[in-house]
């Protein structure tokens, strides 16, 4: 009885080492696959000001820091002070395998 | 044939035992013969293999996209001029000697800088400079890219020719880090391409906040502006690269050219103050901004040595403001957390100035760093 239960203890033992084994390379493959994903690109914000007042407003091609986009309405030159990017959420999403491992 | 090592009544249990000694015997067996370290090995290869195509993969978008940027721009030769920029190369001045060794280093950088500036002149002749400059910024990351490849493919080779797994391990264990310049390279390459400032812009933007309205640039020395305006009574001139593409300038050639002619004129500053972007430690928060002294900039010794002999020289006080991120963040988009720190940057600058001199003083503020979409 003693020997038969030693038996199966190590075939479990085996059992566990092939499932690790296979475990590990599906949490390689999982990494792979998440360092593939592309990244969400981050916003780009441009603020203009006009006195003492700021507006923000979403980055066009062509902005840069000091240019002249218009007139405010006393007649001062609206001018951008700011370019800056805010990062986005990201979803949280479920891996293959749990982050445990 | 198990019936008989067995016996007639071998069961499931002694089989299972049977091959499970097997398994453990031939284990150790493998053990005693290296195949566990040959096994490492093979598993560390494949991993970086893994990497190195991700990295790969990064390289060729970054390539196809400095090629798409210049094509859309009436670039000639595109292949050509990216495959001559991309292996360029600048072989250091001697050291063992080091007399001139700074003259000698400026050379370099001045010839390679025209060599670049040629290049991209004939094959972007429609192009303006700061189409130009962005089109060079984003060949030299391809380039980069390209050569983080290259070393990392000769690791791999070196090894399996000389079977020096060392290499194997000490590559292993870099590869998070190196994915993570490639992936830093790639979004740099995006912001740069896109025109937006940069993290490295820190200090031009500080420069760009002292400038009241009516203040205008004008050009000091090659790709390097300055402006004069007054705070408090003080006389403040700014020194920066020539935005709005990009371009680092030589701020520390354009100091020593305003302050000599400043002496010469009879009028002595009181004060040069450098604001630059520095790279934090992991434990410190982006955007910190931090006072010292010396000279806040991080060329490889040329421009800085400029600003050390003039304040030495002169006995002028040298001043720095840093802004603190991390290398990614240096080379990327400017966030806001940054752009926080330059606001408390320009801040403590103006505290510096009205703190540390009088009405009536002069005082030089250079604001170092790319000026990528900064005028």
């Amino acid at each position: 009885m003693a020997e038969e239960v030693g038996s199966w203890l190590q075939f479990i033992m085996v059992l566990v080492g092939i499932g690790a084994l296979a475990l590990l390379t599906l949490r390689q493959a999982s990494s792979m696959k998440r360092m593939l994903e592309p990244k969400p690109e981050p916003k780009y914000y441009t603020v203009e000001r006009c006195g003492d007042k700021e507006f923000k407003r979403s980055f066009q091609q062509g902005d840069y820091v000091g240019k002249v986009t218009g007139e405010c309405e006393g007649g001062q030159p609206k001018v951008i002070v700011a370019i800056y990017s805010e990062e986005q959420p990201v979803p949280k999403k479920k891996g293959l395998l749990p982050t445990i491992l | 044939m198990p019936q008989a090592l067995l016996g007639e009544t071998a069961s499931l249990p002694d089989w299972i035992s049977a091959i499970s000694q097997l398994l453990f015997l031939l284990l150790f067996v493998m053990i005693f013969l290296g195949f566990n370290q040959r096994f490492q090995v093979y598993v560390w290869k494949g991993d970086i293999k893994q990497k190195l195509m991700i990295i790969e993969r990064i390289a060729l978008e970054s390539r196809e996209k400095t090629r798409e940027f210049m094509i859309r721009h009436k670039g000639r030769n595109v292949d050509e001029v990216l495959k001559k920029v991309m292996d360029f190369f600048l072989i250091e001045p001697v050291s063992i000697e080091p007399t001139d060794i700074i003259k000698r280093l400026d050379h370099l950088f001045s010839v390679r800088r025209h060599r670049f500036k040629d290049i991209f002149r004939e094959a972007m002749p429609e192009a303006d400079d700061i189409t130009r400059s962005k089109a060079e910024t984003a060949a030299e990351i391809s380039g980069a890219l390209n050569y983080i490849v290259k070393v990392i493919k000769h690791i791999l080779i070196l090894e399996e020719k000389t079977r020096n797994w060392i290499l194997v391990m000490q590559l292993q264990m870099l590869m998070p880090l190196i994915l993570r310049v490639a992936e830093s390279l790639r979004r740099a390459l995006d912001d740069f391409l896109r025109g937006v400032p940069i993290g490295d812009g820190a200090g031009p933007m500080v420069a760009s906040m002292l400038l009241s309205n009516g203040d205008s640039w004008r050009e000091i020395v090659e790709d390097t502006v300055v402006a004069e305006t007054t705070l408090e009574d003080r006389r403040v001139f700014i020194v920066k690269a020539k935005g709005p593409g990009s371009n680092v300038g030589r701020p520390g050639l354009a100091t020593e050219k305003l302050v000599e002619g400043l002496i010469a004129g009879g009028a002595k500053p009181s004060m040069i103050i450098t604001v630059d972007a520095a790279l934090k430690l992991e434990s410190e928060e982006t955007g910190e901004v931090a006072e010292g002294v010396g000279a806040a900039i991080g060329d490889p010794g040329p421009e800085k040595i400029r600003f050390e002999r003039l304040a030495s020289k002169h006995g002028i006080p040298l001043r720095a403001v840093i802004i603190k991120m991390s290398q990614e963040e240096a080379i990327s988009g400017m966030t806001k957390k940054i752009y926080e720190g330059t606001r408390r940057a320009y801040e403590i600058v103006k505290d510096l100035i009205l703190r540390e001199t009088k009405p009536g003083d002069i005082v030089i503020v250079a604001g170092i760093g790319n000026t990528v979409g900064i005028m």
